[in-house]
């Protein structure tokens, strides 16, 4: 087992390096030139002569694997550089804006989870009922509906046609429930169909065959037999569309005006505020490979048939 | 492995997924932050950095924390503000401003003329803000009493006054705010409203019950950051905000325009603007310097249409450079209709022929617009109908849309055949637009040129520049008739200025410029 996490460690480390080569070298490819966004900041007209000035400052002339290596190096000891836009330590901003983020992605995780677990689950209680087949068209209509599209149905229905629940703005519980359902009811929509189909997969085998012939109530066998072994191929599918929420939250976050990290590189973006940009990518490249690493340990975890070969 | 179960396992997992989100719950909320006496307006991006002399903030945020020395009044008017009188000598060198007594910043320190001074030292004369004239000719200043200062040019700038009325870097700070070195630490003036956070959230602010002037009719000012147009829109359907508008504080697009006026409950006001959309030509792009290209595509445009269409009606079609509302803003233009056979017509004497494309010596027709949304909300839109026109009289016009990096990479090189601008409005119009966009030896910067002649536009507009309050009029007049007459721009439209508010603003009242926050006035139900 400890060799299993350590070569997981390992590879996720080395994915991170070729991470970060990729964020600097993407945010550093844009066209145009940042020297002239930095001046404009210092004075509300620009010379030539400032741009020159502002290009050594920030060693923008500098040969790109040099510039690389000065930024990993300073990432490595937690300076993430200024935002060219607000003066502000981007590792400073990247902390006050950690916990909308957190709370939206956790909160969309978990409405995904129970949404698709509980769905499948009913699903799979009343099989080919009308009540299965009527989740089965819900969940196509959730997962093939845009982000943005359900945010402003949403939005509408509960904000402005009910007034029941805040539009916008990162406060307390209530301020949650539009954007972490905005965020969760894609994956979990899709969740619900991997999760149906696993455990009719698992009731199809001829253990359950076997248990219902001696008497056991179908919910039953569900609960203690087939919802385990349906587990390993939910969990997969559910953290593979966590980590995407990131993704999605670059849409969630602006349509709710919640200043998290995903909303702040979407205001980066426009002012290619490269500091930034370059920081967020990381965070969000780091995310993504702990989510998988996570989720490869929880199923050598859950998993006995992986533990026992070694796989992960 | 043995002791940690699967079941544990999924225990512990959603415990700490439930438990999470509350850790990280903040406690700022502005939806939900309504009291009777609290407006609410938000911003479309976060106030940042309040340094009055820097140009980084957000200035309608600024504008309800500092005052001027002089405001910026009704068709430009000066107006008394933190100096109640002053007096400006005959060659335009010395200014003399009587300071107001009795005023002190929100935390209590004195508004005196040793407070104007360090304020002014922290920019005037310095390279950083030599676009501003009485900046680049300063020579010096001086206390004459203690509400009482001077301030000498080494040349006269006839915009001074109007320049001192700006938000950045003109304003006043506390020197009791400021660190030992005399740094900006925190916004703190002596305005209506004291800030008590700003932040990604939004800004909150307080009436300064120590200010010299009339104060607000409310106590609080939620200023919320909301990003998403659409989201503003929903949220004062909602009844979460109280107004919103303004060029650069949340704009209304026309279309949201639309859907606010049909939500009941919610007033749509409009005011005539102070800017104007200008189609722009490169005038080192060896086509765009034969006049008749130029006269031609202004002759395509259908500028009703696109102010009735593309603005939805909150737009007034122009083929002036500034709207009534600028000062010299010049004689009023019959606005012509659209000439597609007098177009041709001007580029087949010029040369232009051929179906499809027009061809000069083998060389096409063919143009690039530059645009961005940054630059010129809207102008995705609009660039489509001027190619949609152009096209019509044998142009081959290409769209390139850029964002706000490139644009302001892109225009100050030139790399450009048309693009489009927009005027600087109130107050910096019209010596601020004149300088920038058509004086060839000023650099613009990011802003770029709309159209240069150094021997024969410079001098007119130098001469506007420098012109004394009775010459002024005619000669800006003479900088615009000459940019007509040689189809130098190709004026479209000044949009309306547009604002929407709830029944909880009882009174609404636009300030003076785009540039600050509705707040004299504003009367709540």
């Amino acid at each position: 087992m400890s060799r299993i996490v350590l070569r997981r460690f390992l590879s996720a480390l080395v994915l991170m390096v070729f991470a970060s080569i990729a964020c600097f070298s993407i945010v550093t490819a844009f066209p145009g030139n940042v020297a002239r966004v930095i001046a404009e900041m210092r004075s509300s007209t620009v010379s030539d002569e400032i741009v020159r000035q502002i290009e050594v400052e920030y060693g923008l002339n500098d040969p790109l694997p040099l510039r690389y290596l000065h930024w990993a190096g300073r990432a490595l000891s937690g300076d993430l550089g200024e935002s060219l836009r607000t003066g502000q330590p981007v590792a400073e901003a990247l902390i006050e804006r950690a916990p909308p983020t957190v709370t939206l992605i956790i909160g969309g995780g978990l409405f995904a989870l129970v949404m698709g677990a509980g769905l499948a689950f009913l699903g799979a209680l009343v099989p080919g009922s009308i009540f299965d087949r009527i989740i089965h068209v819900l969940s196509l209509v959730g997962a093939s509906a845009p982000k943005f599209f359900v945010a402003a149905l949403l939005i509408y229905t509960f904000g402005v046609a009910f007034r029941l629940l805040p539009t916008y703005g990162f406060g307390g519980p209530l301020s949650w429930i539009l954007p972490c359902i905005s965020i969760g009811i894609i994956p979990g929509s899709i969740l619900s169909r991997v999760a149906r189909v696993a455990l009719a997969e698992e009731m199809s085998r001829q253990y359950v065959v076997t248990a219902i012939s001696k008497g056991l109530s179908r919910r039953r066998i569900l609960m203690h037999d087939a919802v385990p072994n349906a587990l390993p191929v939910t969990i997969n599918a559910f953290a593979m569309h966590f980590a995407f929420m990131v993704q999605a939250a670059l849409v969630i976050e602006p349509i709710f005006a919640w200043p998290g990290i995903a909303a702040y590189f979407v205001e980066a973006v426009r002012f290619r505020d490269y500091q930034v940009l370059q920081s967020c990518l990381l965070v969000f490249c780091i995310f993504f490979i702990l989510v998988n690493l996570s989720v490869d340990l929880i199923s050598v975890t859950l998993d006995p048939k992986q533990r026992q070969k070694g796989l992960a | 492995m043995a002791s940690f179960n699967r079941r544990d396992f999924l225990l512990h997992a959603l415990a700490a997924g439930t438990v999470a989100p509350a850790i990280f719950s903040s406690t700022s909320v502005f939806a939900q932050s309504a009291g009777t006496g609290t407006l609410r307006v938000p911003t479309a991006r976060e106030a940042n950095d309040l340094n009055p002399w820097k140009y980084s903030g957000l200035w309608v945020v600024s504008s309800l924390i500092y005052d001027p020395l002089v405001s910026y009044g009704p068709g430009g008017k000066i107006v008394p503000a933190l100096a109640e009188s002053w007096t400006v000598s005959d060659d335009g060198l010395d200014y003399v401003f009587n300071l107001r007594k009795g005023v002190v910043f929100s935390d209590g320190a004195p508004f005196d003329a040793d407070a104007a001074l360090w304020n002014l030292k922290h920019w005037i004369g310095q390279s950083d803000h030599s676009w501003l004239s009485v900046s680049a000719n300063f020579e010096a200043m001086r206390k004459i009493d203690d509400t009482t200062i001077g301030i000498k040019l080494k040349a006269a700038a006839p915009p001074a006054l109007i320049e001192l009325t700006t938000i950045n870097p003109m304003r006043f700070l506390s020197p009791a705010s400021a660190d030992a070195a005399g740094n900006y630490v925190k916004p703190v003036g002596t305005g209506r409203w004291v800030v008590v956070n700003s932040n990604a959230n939004g800004s909150e602010l307080v009436r300064n019950d120590k200010y010299w002037g009339d104060k607000p009719d409310h106590d609080r000012l939620s200023i919320p950051v909301i990003p998403e147009g659409r989201s503003r829109v929903a949220a004062m359907r909602a009844g979460e905000l109280d107004m919103m508008g303004g060029s650069f504080a949340a704009k209304i697009s026309p279309q949201e325009a639309e859907t606010l006026k049909a939500a009941p409950g919610i007033t749509v006001v409009t005011d005539m603007g102070t800017d104007t959309i200008v189609l722009g030509f490169n005038p080192t792009r060896e086509i765009l310097k034969d006049p008749a290209v130029r006269e031609a595509a202004g002759l395509c445009l259908d500028r009703a249409a696109i102010a009735k269409v593309v603005m939805a009606g909150y737009a007034d079609p122009t083929v002036n450079l500034f709207p009534p509302s600028v000062p010299y803003a010049g004689r009023r233009e019959p606005v012509p209709g659209r000439n597609v056979e007098a177009a041709k017509q001007a580029l087949e004497a010029a040369g232009w022929t051929g179906d499809g494309t027009r061809q000069k010596n083998g060389v096409p027709l063919a143009l690039e617009l530059v645009i961005s949304e940054d630059a010129v909300p809207g102008s995705r839109a609009l660039s489509e109908v001027i190619q949609s026109q152009l096209n019509e009289a044998g142009f081959q016009v290409s769209i390139r849309q850029v964002d706000h990096v490139t644009r302001h990479d892109d225009i100050p090189n030139m790399k450009y055949d048309m693009s489009l601008f927009i005027t600087n409005g109130a107050p910096y119009d019209p010596h601020g637009s004149i300088t920038i966009f058509f004086l060839s030896t000023f650099t613009s910067g990011t802003d770029g040129k709309m159209f240069v002649d150094a021997k024969n536009l410079d001098p007119l507009i130098l001469k506007a520049l420098a012109a004394d309050e009775a010459d002024r009029a005619a000669a800006y007049q003479a900088v615009l008739d000459w940019l007509r007459d040689n189809h130098a721009i190709c004026p479209i439209y000044h949009a309306k200025r547009i604002w929407a508010h709830t029944e909880r603003v009882a009174t609404f009242v636009f300030p003076t410029t785009e540039y600050e926050m509705p707040d004299k006035g504003i009367v709540l139900a």
